[in-house]
């Protein structure tokens, strides 16, 4: 009963919540969505009454707990942001305040980093009194009108202050006096900071001040003193030299912005929104994304002890026979699939070069010609990667087979599906994959491509067609029902080919040409060519064939994304031109090759530049379904096994880069499209 | 739409093929006719095969789901069986591998709902804290006027270009050893970021992680939308004195609810499938693994809990399921315009 009551209410809230985030959904939908969620969550309501009431605690700890997180993060987020917001918001209603706390802050930040670093008697005391004393210093500095006045006062208590932190900081912390660096090397260091920011700022058209003087003084100063000397010193004398130079630079520099008429008190409100709004987004990409890129490019260049070592790790890749093995070349020749496939691709070329005469151009690509010619450059290419072995041939044939199946896939499903009364539905299932993850994914299709023992049932759908095959070899049903429906298929194939050879169509003759080929090679390898089908296969690990039966889990995910993305280009295509068409006289499927595709030709470009940077850094699939045994490794699974399973850092790096710089000209390209598209 | 939608028969006549034929040949026509249509079918039947034999293996016990295939579990296979079809459906499917999943821990790790709230407590904050952030840097982008902005967008946006493998390394090390920096040249190292050692293994460091990556795509996106709302409105919000907080809040944020809810199904989807980021960052933290990666180990064990296997799946699968018939449209557009993230 209860169950129920939760089953409601959690369907009533996903129904309110739908309706919130999408208004325009369909009542239906919404409807069904929340009787589901009703469901699912009553299912689990009933399932948490079944268990013992020690598991239920252990349950309600684990959620609130999970609950506790989750609020700590949103809530310690929203309140940096607002507070800072606040902080700003003062400049304009409390100026003082506003001066007092932004003194605080300037003042403890940099005695927070020395506490940090673990080079304070008590950091987090003087972290507190820097605080309270840039918060003093502020307060009276905000309120005197008289530029000297602050530079004075501002400098004389950072030097005071800065003489106090100087005497508790550790031996570690502690500069050693030099003439050279001291004087000279902040001299120096000063100069090249001022050369720096004067260049900028007379680029932007400003003026030099005395703050920026007073700016690189004080990074010429911290650079001179604390930098380019030795540290470790026992005395206190230099140290509080040291830091109360540097906090007088310091505080005078801040004595000098303290001042704010209204004016500016408004300019630092307005402008602080920049520097707010963009903080947060310019951190988390700084902290996630490009120290660490930089980092790793670094790191490919290292030994595991960190010394510089040049190419060597790059080398190594290909030295590797695991990732780049180019010994079973002759295979390629020995195979069937370069034959097969030139033979397919001459038959293709013979056909563009007569149906070319009689158009007047050298080639004439139309389905006719195209689609052997297209077959037989995939064989040729399927045989080229089953004979070249290695992450790198593994990771090729991937962009290249899920890219082209599941470009014609999904244009196929498309081009159909809009013909058909059901399109909803039928995208709708097809587009279903797309919302499972790549994990799931894997383990959806090891039921799909699972070997059982001979003596046992095939459980999975691709042995147990294989196998039902093989069944044809044998007088029985299942020979005299394929060669049943063989007999139809050659018959609507012959029917189709008399007409069309009356109606001058040779396509579609041609077509119907291939498919009586095929028909008669499977009854020759039924009754005397080694039959077809066979016993139960693995599809897992038989090299090279099983990275395929990795691919075909791609091609089922993302033929569901590029159906979606053509069926919405396809609609796209301007009707008066396939009524032009059409009153010309253009057959549908002219009009697909001769319209419809150039018209959405930037859509396929779109498409495959997408799938091939996807595929390029495929990972879950062979992970799950391999972990990169049989040979079956990419460079991403690799990449990680190197990095974190053999703990060799450097080389994983290397892979990396390798990885970026192999998708580095398709985002590119992509990237530059994209901006085009949002101008 | 409306002229390419024809009924296939008309299509095909219109090629040319055969108006006059007669008799037999007539009746074949029309089944040739229905070829296309037919093809679809199979087609989609292909593509929904796999998940629909999870779906019917997930009700089945271990006996039966090894004895036969799924598509036949309707018939009763044994011989010796005297049960009456009835009978037999009755017993074919039940609900037991949900119930097992779903309580019993499997081989001594947290049982399934133990994941799932793990999964929450990562999805939760790496939907929502990217959206917030990158919503202010994208209205940052399109309406504050400051120096540099244009370069600094193209930057941003570039940073998409980088594939995830490239951040892993030296953020996993930051997690468990805090961020130092060693100045060039001076060859002294400032701790920027203490060791506390807290973040390596937990579910922080997941979010963290993922905000990060988010954000490019993210900021590209609502800018994207942000940057078309028109200016009349922000214009008369600033004569009447409104600063830039007070825009964001009370007008951008209400008319960017359609690009907000995109991304927010494409990043809850994206955090909620992720297994490289989670699987390296907690793969050595079974206590915070999301479900997700604990399907992917699952699937690895294999073998004694093969029967289980597809319920589990099927519940991993569970949310994105509801989120894409709930939200069909917004998931097609968030996918879509996700599909070019790095």
């Amino acid at each position: 009963m209860l169950a129920l009551g939760i089953g409601i209410i959690v369907g009533a809230l996903t129904y309110g919540i739908t309706s919130w985030l999408g208004p325009e959904v369909p009542q239906r939908r919404k409807t069904i969505s929340a009787i589901v969620v009703g469901l699912f969550a009553a299912g689990a309501a009933v399932a948490y009454a079944s268990l013992p009431a020690d598991r239920q605690a252990d349950v309600i700890e684990r959620v609130v707990a999970m609950l506790q997180g989750v609020g700590y993060a949103l809530g310690i987020s929203a309140l940096l942001f607002l507070g800072v917001n606040w902080l700003f918001n003062q400049a304009t209603e409390k100026f003082r305040l506003f001066a007092a706390l932004i003194g605080g802050l300037l003042a403890s930040i940099p005695v927070a980093l020395v506490a940090g670093n673990g080079q304070m008697v008590s950091g987090l005391a003087l972290t507190a009194a820097a605080f309270g004393a840039g918060a003093a210093l502020g307060w009276v500095l905000s309120a005197i009108e008289d530029e000297r006045t602050r530079l004075v006062i501002g400098g004389a208590g950072g030097a005071a202050f800065a003489a106090l932190i100087g005497f508790n900081t550790l031996p570690a912390a502690r500069p050693q006096f030099s003439f050279m660096s001291w004087i000279v090397g902040s001299i120096v260091a000063g100069a090249i900071v001022f050369a720096f920011t004067y260049g900028l700022q007379r680029l932007r058209g400003q003026s030099i001040t005395a703050k920026t003087v007073l700016t690189a003084a004080f990074i010429g100063w911290v650079l001179g003193a604390f930098g380019m000397s030795e540290l470790k010193v026992l005395s206190y004398g230099t140290a509080i030299g040291a830091w109360a130079i540097a906090g007088g630079i310091y505080g005078a520099r801040w004595g000098l912005a303290a001042y704010k008429d209204e004016i500016e008190q408004h300019q630092v409100r307005d402008g602080s929104r920049v520097y707010i709004f963009l903080g947060p987004a310019l951190f988390f990409i700084a902290v996630a994304l490009l120290i660490p890129t930089i980092g790793t490019i670094v790191l490919s260049f290292q030994n595991r002890e960190g010394e510089a070592v040049g190419f060597t790790n790059y080398s190594a890749l290909f030295g590797d026979a695991n990732i780049f093995d180019v010994s079973e070349w002759t295979t390629l020749f020995t195979g069937n699939l370069l034959w097969w496939g030139l033979g397919v691709l001459a038959v293709g070329l013979v056909v563009a070069f007569f149906a070319g005469r009689r158009v007047g151009t050298t080639l004439e690509w139309s389905p006719a010609s195209g689609a052997p010619a297209a077959i037989g450059v995939t064989l040729i290419l399927f045989g080229i990667f089953t004979s070249l072995r290695g992450v790198i041939f593994n990771n090729l044939w991937w962009v290249f087979a899920v890219t082209t199946f599941a470009t014609v896939a999904g244009l196929a499903i498309a081009v159909l599906a809009e013909r058909s009364r059901f399109e909803t539905v039928a995208k709708s299932l097809v587009f279903l994959p797309m919302a499972v993850s790549f994990v799931g994914a894997s383990v959806i299709w090891r039921f799909v491509l699972i070997a059982r023992p001979p003596s046992k049932p095939q459980t999975g759908l691709f042995n147990s067609i294989w196998t039902t095959l093989a069944r044809a070899n044998e007088p029985g049903g299942v020979r005299t029902g394929i060669l049943l429906f063989l007999a139809v298929v050659a018959l609507g194939a012959l029917y189709v080919g008399a007409r069309a050879i009356a109606s001058n169509l040779r396509s579609y003759a041609a077509w119907a040409g291939i498919v009586l080929l095929v028909v008669l090679w499977l009854v020759y390898r039924i009754f005397w060519g080694g039959g077809i089908g066979g016993g139960a296969v693995q599809f897992r690990e038989e090299q090279p064939w099983n990275s395929f039966w990795l691919m075909v889990i791609m091609i089922w995910i993302q033929t569901g994304f590029t159906m979606v993305v053509f069926s919405a280009a396809i609609k796209g295509v301007p009707t008066d031109l396939l009524e032009a068409a059409r009153v010309d006289g253009a057959n549908s499927s002219q009009m697909f090759w001769r319209i419809t595709i150039p018209q959405i030709r930037t859509t396929i470009g779109v498409v495959v530049t997408t799938l091939i940077v996807l595929v390029m850094k495929v990972f879950d699939i062979v992970k799950v379904m391999t972990a990169g045994d049989f040979g079956t490794n990419v460079l991403a699974n690799e990449m990680w096994d190197q990095a974190f399973t053999f703990i060799n850092r450097p080389a994983g790096a290397a892979v990396a880069v390798l990885l970026f710089v192999s998708v580095l000209p398709i985002m590119y390209v992509n990237i530059r499209r994209m901006q085009r598209e949002a101008v | 739409m409306t002229t390419t939608a024809q009924a296939p028969a008309k299509a095909t006549s219109e090629s040319g093929l055969s108006v006059e034929a007669v008799g037999l040949g007539k009746r074949l026509y029309a089944l040739l006719s229905r070829v296309p249509v037919g093809v679809l079918w199979l087609l989609v039947l292909l593509w929904t095969a796999p998940t629909a034999g999870i779906f019917v293996n997930s009700f089945r016990s271990r006996d039966a789901q090894r004895g036969s295939p799924w598509w036949l579990s309707f018939l009763n296979l044994d011989e010796e069986s005297t049960l009456s079809a009835g009978e037999h459906l009755r017993q074919a499917y039940s609900l037991d591998n949900y119930a097992d999943v779903i309580a019993v821990p499997i081989s001594s790790a947290p049982s399934l709902w133990e994941y799932a709230v793990n999964s929450f407590a990562i999805v939760i904050p790496a939907t929502i804290i990217p959206i917030a952030i990158a919503a202010f840097a994208a209205y940052a982008f399109a309406w504050i006027n400051f120096r540099g902005r244009e370069w600094l967008f193209v930057a941003t946006v570039s940073l998409l270009a980088i594939p995830l493998q490239m951040s892993l390394i030296p953020l996993l090390s930051m997690y468990s050893r805090g961020a130092q920096w060693t100045i060039p040249f001076l060859d002294k190292t400032i701790r920027l970021f203490p060791d506390i050692d807290a973040l390596s293994n937990t579910a922080v460091s997941v979010w963290l992680t993922h905000t990060g990556f988010a954000l490019p795509f993210a900021i590209f996106l609502l800018h994207n939308y942000i940057s078309t709302l028109p200016t009349e409105v922000m214009e008369s919000a600033h004569l009447d004195g409104a600063d830039h907080f007070t825009i964001f809040r009370k007008l951008v944020l209400p008319l960017s609810v359609p690009v907000l809810a995109a991304f927010a199904i494409f990043q809850f989807l994206w955090t909620w499938n992720d297994f490289l980021i989670a699987t390296t960052f907690i793969g050595g933290n079974r206590a915070e693994l999301p479900l997700t990666v604990n399907l992917g180990n699952v699937a690895g064990e294999f073998g004694r809990f093969e029967h289980l296997m597809p319920a589990v799946a099927f519940i991993s699968t569970f949310m994105p399921l509801v989120v894409f018939f709930a939200l069909q449209r917004y998931f097609v557009s968030g996918i879509l315009a996700g599909s070019t993230k790095g």
